[in-house]
């Protein structure tokens, strides 16, 4: 009777104890199993095969695994160092000037996503959806950032500022996928009510992009990890947003989830900031041949 | 060391998610909480000390995150049904062939039953070791025993259910 080579190797592998354990127990099982007629009357070789068996029937629930990335924000000490969180390039100067297209263009100033910044009582804000001509233009300024700055990571902007992260070598460029947050006030939350949605337009390259976002009147800077996908005409975003604490404790919230995106407004949650609650929601879409 | 941190914190993730789905029995919420854990452990990575292993301090974030869940959604009552519905019949065994993985099934589903008849004591040391999977000293942190204590109960545990399946495997074939 010969033994396979496979088996041989294991059972030199288990002698040694440099299997798993589920898989040494696998192996000693399976020699136990070969031997029951000879060991019936061992009790011990019959404990053994028995707890064998115990532990190996909930060895499956043992290899779950969470179905999806749980995505992890780093800590603020950490989101301060240069990498792999935060802030890259935000000074480069190409972005600075032609981040002015996108103001100019009013996107931001005049009614970001089809809504103008006017005192609106926030139960009465309609729902936003980014109309095709909104896509196009975010397109086209991400594309001229990555005509001047190379290939981008992420980009990031609101009405005043632009981040954008350039991509690192050997960094598989995926298309482009744009996602609007934005950020609202509760209608239940005391607070200015002038106080007009904030948005931010991201667009992101490489499904992880780690961003700060400066402070704001609505929130205090906020941290970002998104990873979008898209899958079927969707985008899945999976999403950990922390905001700083209030002025009078260091606290942070943050909240994290998955959800499918498309154009219309998807609510993500909402956090607690500068002493009353925001909603935050979102859109996303793939760039589709944005460099035209 | 924060760096260190947050790497070794990224390590445990499965096992958080896995105590999470124990608990609340949906792979969804199970998914929700454990990534709130997680976010909940990294934001306040600075303040571990290091006496608690890391392991412990872990388990509890996750365990209060269950419970925070479990508190909004009004759903105590719910999450402690669900090992006995959604989670058992979650498990397919996809190594095993129909007519095995079928009996299989049947032994995870009187595995896990047997288990919710343990005794409170050998049950929380059978958990965590045999389904959560923390090694015993690990299971002895978090109970705050001793290695010894764990071992014993993990091994009493074992013994009432292995009693227990056989007498089931008797009564099946008589």
């Amino acid at each position: 009777m010969s033994l396979s080579e496979e088996k041989q190797l294991l059972l030199s592998q288990l002698v040694d104890g440099e299997l798993p354990v589920e898989q040494a127990n696998q192996v000693l099982a399976d020699v136990l199993n070969e031997l029951a007629h000879v060991l019936s009357g061992s009790e011990s070789a019959w404990q053994l095969h028995q707890m064998l068996a115990s532990r190996q029937l909930f060895a499956p629930w043992r290899r779950q695994e969470p179905p999806k990335t749980i995505v992890a924000l780093p800590s603020p000490r950490l989101a301060d160092r240069a990498s792999p969180f935060g802030w890259r390039l935000i000074s480069l100067a190409s972005a600075a000037v032609l981040g002015g297209v996108l103001v100019a263009a009013g996107f931001f100033l005049r009614g970001p996503l089809g809504m103008e910044q006017v005192p609106v009582p926030v139960a009465q804000q309609p729902a936003v959806i980014v109309t095709p001509q909104q896509r196009r233009e975010i397109a086209r300024v991400f594309a001229l950032h990555e005509s001047v700055a190379g290939p981008l990571s992420w980009y990031a902007a609101d009405e005043t500022t632009i981040q954008v992260a350039p991509a690192q070598n050997g960094e598989t460029m995926r298309p482009p996928i744009a996602v609007v947050l934005r950020l609202t006030r509760d209608a239940s939350s005391p607070g200015p009510p002038d106080t007009g949605p904030k948005t931010y337009v991201i667009v992101c390259r490489n499904g992880d992009a780690a961003i700060r976002l400066p402070p704001s009147a609505m929130a205090k800077a906020m941290r970002l990890r998104l990873l979008p996908v898209a899958t079927r005409g969707k985008i899945e975003l999976q999403y950990a947003i922390a905001a700083d604490g209030s002025n009078h404790g260091p606290d942070e919230a943050a909240l994290a989830g998955c959800r499918h995106l498309d154009d219309g407004q998807t609510p993500l949650g909402q956090l607690a900031m500068n002493d009353g609650l925001v909603n935050i929601d979102a859109s996303a879409w793939v760039i589709q041949n944005h460099t035209r | 060391m924060t760096e260190t941190l947050a790497a070794e914190i990224a390590s445990h993730v499965s096992r958080m998610y896995r105590v999470a789905l124990r608990i609340v029995g949906s792979v969804d919420v199970a998914q929700e909480v454990a990534q709130d854990a997680c976010v909940k452990a990294l934001r306040g990575v600075d303040k571990f000390d290091g006496r608690a292993a890391l392991v412990t301090w872990l388990h509890r974030i996750t365990i209060n995150c269950v419970h925070d869940h479990l508190r909004k959604s009004r759903q105590i009552d719910r999450g402690r049904t669900a090992w006995d519905n959604d989670t058992m019949g979650m498990l397919v065994m996809l190594e095993a062939g129909p007519a095995k993985r079928a009996e299989q099934n049947e032994m995870y589903r009187l595995g896990l039953t047997l288990i919710a008849k343990l005794p409170e004591d050998c049950r929380s040391a059978f958990v965590l070791t045999q389904l959560d999977g923390y090694t015993y000293d690990e299971a002895a942190a978090i109970e705050k025993l001793s290695r010894g204590t764990v071992a014993s109960r993990v091994y009493r545990a074992r013994q009432i259910l292995m009693e227990q399946m056989n007498q089931y495997r008797v009564g099946e074939m008589s």
